[in-house]
């Protein structure tokens, strides 16, 4: 390690302590704990404090290093947009499923045995030529974690969080999306533990596709409402 | 608290474009965001309000996981399960952790755990106060803990579209004045309602809030 890292993680944790004095409430912030810029430095300060905690708590028997990649494997691989993918396919091609998950999404996540934490009280709501539905979450991050996943970036971000309330037809025009002014924008702000699903409209040329070809038009982006979907989409690179 | 989180609204930040893919880019930040979710399944979490308390300065330059990392270290040295001194030195000394009485737990108790029904609702004790369509107005109230009303609703009327039953109530009150499980509701605001002239006439806003928080229009 460099004399420089060293002095900077130096810095960095008395920082961190002025920062958990002000978490305990008895000082005000002082200073800054990163410099302006440089990011591979702020990226290898986590990386070295991450393995730090992760060596503490291994060595106190407080964590399991195998039950966090179990994990991450959970939401890399078996629960992400593919499962919402499916269910907004499924509500294209069967009626009576779609009347049901705008009625009670809860239901019908528990039927297919697909609740779990953050998002077992489900709401969906549909997307029409009169309606478009776009969800956000204020004051934090709070996402359908069983039906899409770990939240992308943009989701978490300020500005998204920011002007997504007061001006989503500019956050929408900026991702893509021309809306016309007619149309009713519905902006869901998960404030409390109830989580969205936005069902996209079923994009035109797609008569005729089986399920399976369905699923995969359905992007990430279009179940959160920040995504028209066409034709040619691929829900296979979220 | 009113402070940075509670960001709807406010104006002067740059929106990103759309990132793709697994949202865990760094190894670092799959190991935060594994830890912090195991340590969760074992119920150990820190609270919304750790993260809310970071200074805004902060809050705003540090990327998401960073914010995970900064707030587990503090809620874990704040419950004196590890110290500064073993996260400045992980390979030296170790006390105890015994006393904290976690059992770690293993990768099927976590697996299952993040899988298993989650819900907040509790079985209702009483009737809710209000029905949809009910008129209702967001009481203007600012504490300084851990609040699920967003700054930009308070003080405004809007409408009750739907009933979710009773659940079990988010915000960080002090223990002596927690309310219990509340009724929860999606309340829906016009657009000009809660941004005048900035709204747009076709566009409303939902946010969930519970009847702790409203008040009745006569």
């Amino acid at each position: 390690m460099s004399e420089d890292k060293v002095s900077r993680r130096e810095f960095l944790s008395k920082s961190t302590m002025a920062a958990s004095t002000v978490v305990a409430g008895s000082s005000a912030a002082t200073g800054h704990p990163h410099e302006e810029g440089d990011h591979e430095h702020e990226q290898s300060d986590y990386a070295l404090r991450t393995k730090a905690l992760v060596s503490v708590l291994t060595r106190k028997n407080l964590v399991n290093p195998a039950s966090m990649d179990a994990v991450v494997d959970l939401y890399e691989t078996a629960i992400g947009p593919h499962i919402g993918a499916r269910m907004v396919a499924r509500s294209w091609i069967d009626e009576n499923y779609r009347q049901r998950l705008l009625e009670d999404a809860r239901a019908v996540a528990r039927e297919d045995n697909l609740t779990g934490i953050e998002g077992t009280d489900l709401v969906a709501v549909e997307n029409t030529s009169e309606v478009h539905n776009l969800v956000v979450c204020t004051l934090c991050s709070c996402y359908p974690w069983p039906l899409l996943g770990l939240p992308p970036t943009w989701y978490k971000d300020a500005a998204y969080r920011a002007q997504s309330v007061i001006d989503p037809r500019g956050v929408l025009k900026k991702f893509g999306l021309a809306l016309d002014d007619e149309i009713e924008v519905r902006v869901w702000d998960s404030t409390a533990e109830v989580r969205y699903l936005v069902i996209p409209e079923r994009p035109v040329g797609s008569e005729g596709m089986s399920i399976e070809q369905l699923e995969k038009l359905v992007t990430r982006d279009s179940m959160v409402g920040a995504e028209i979907l066409n034709s040619s989409s691929s829900g296979e690179e979220v | 608290m009113n402070t940075i989180h509670d960001l709807g609204g406010m104006d002067g930040f740059t929106l990103m474009e759309r990132d793709k893919g697994f949202p865990l880019k760094e190894q670092w930040e799959r190991d935060i965001w594994g830890l912090a979710l195991a340590l969760w399944a074992s119920r150990s979490w820190p609270s919304r309000a750790d993260i809310e308390r970071l200074p805004p300065d902060l809050y705003l330059r540090m990327p998401y996981y960073a914010k995970w990392l900064q707030t587990q270290e503090n809620s874990l040295v704040n419950r004196g399960m590890v110290t500064r001194e073993e996260l400045e030195n992980p390979t030296g000394p170790m006390q105890s952790a015994e006393a904290a009485g976690i059992q770690p737990a293993s990768p099927e108790a976590v697996v299952e755990f993040f899988t298993s029904d989650s819900s907040y609702e509790v079985t209702a004790t009483e009737e809710p106060r209000f029905s949809i369509g009910d008129e209702v107005v967001v009481k203007n109230e600012h504490p300084t803990w851990h609040t699920r009303v967003p700054r930009y609703v308070r003080g405004h009327s809007g409408v009750i579209y739907k009933h979710h039953g009773m659940h079990v109530f988010g915000d960080e009150v002090p223990e002596s004045q927690h309310p219990g499980p509340q009724h929860l509701y999606t309340v829906m605001f016009l657009s000009k309602e809660l941004w005048g002239d900035r709204g747009n006439k076709n566009d409303r806003i939902f946010a969930e809030l519970t009847e702790f928080h409203l008040e009745a229009v006569s």
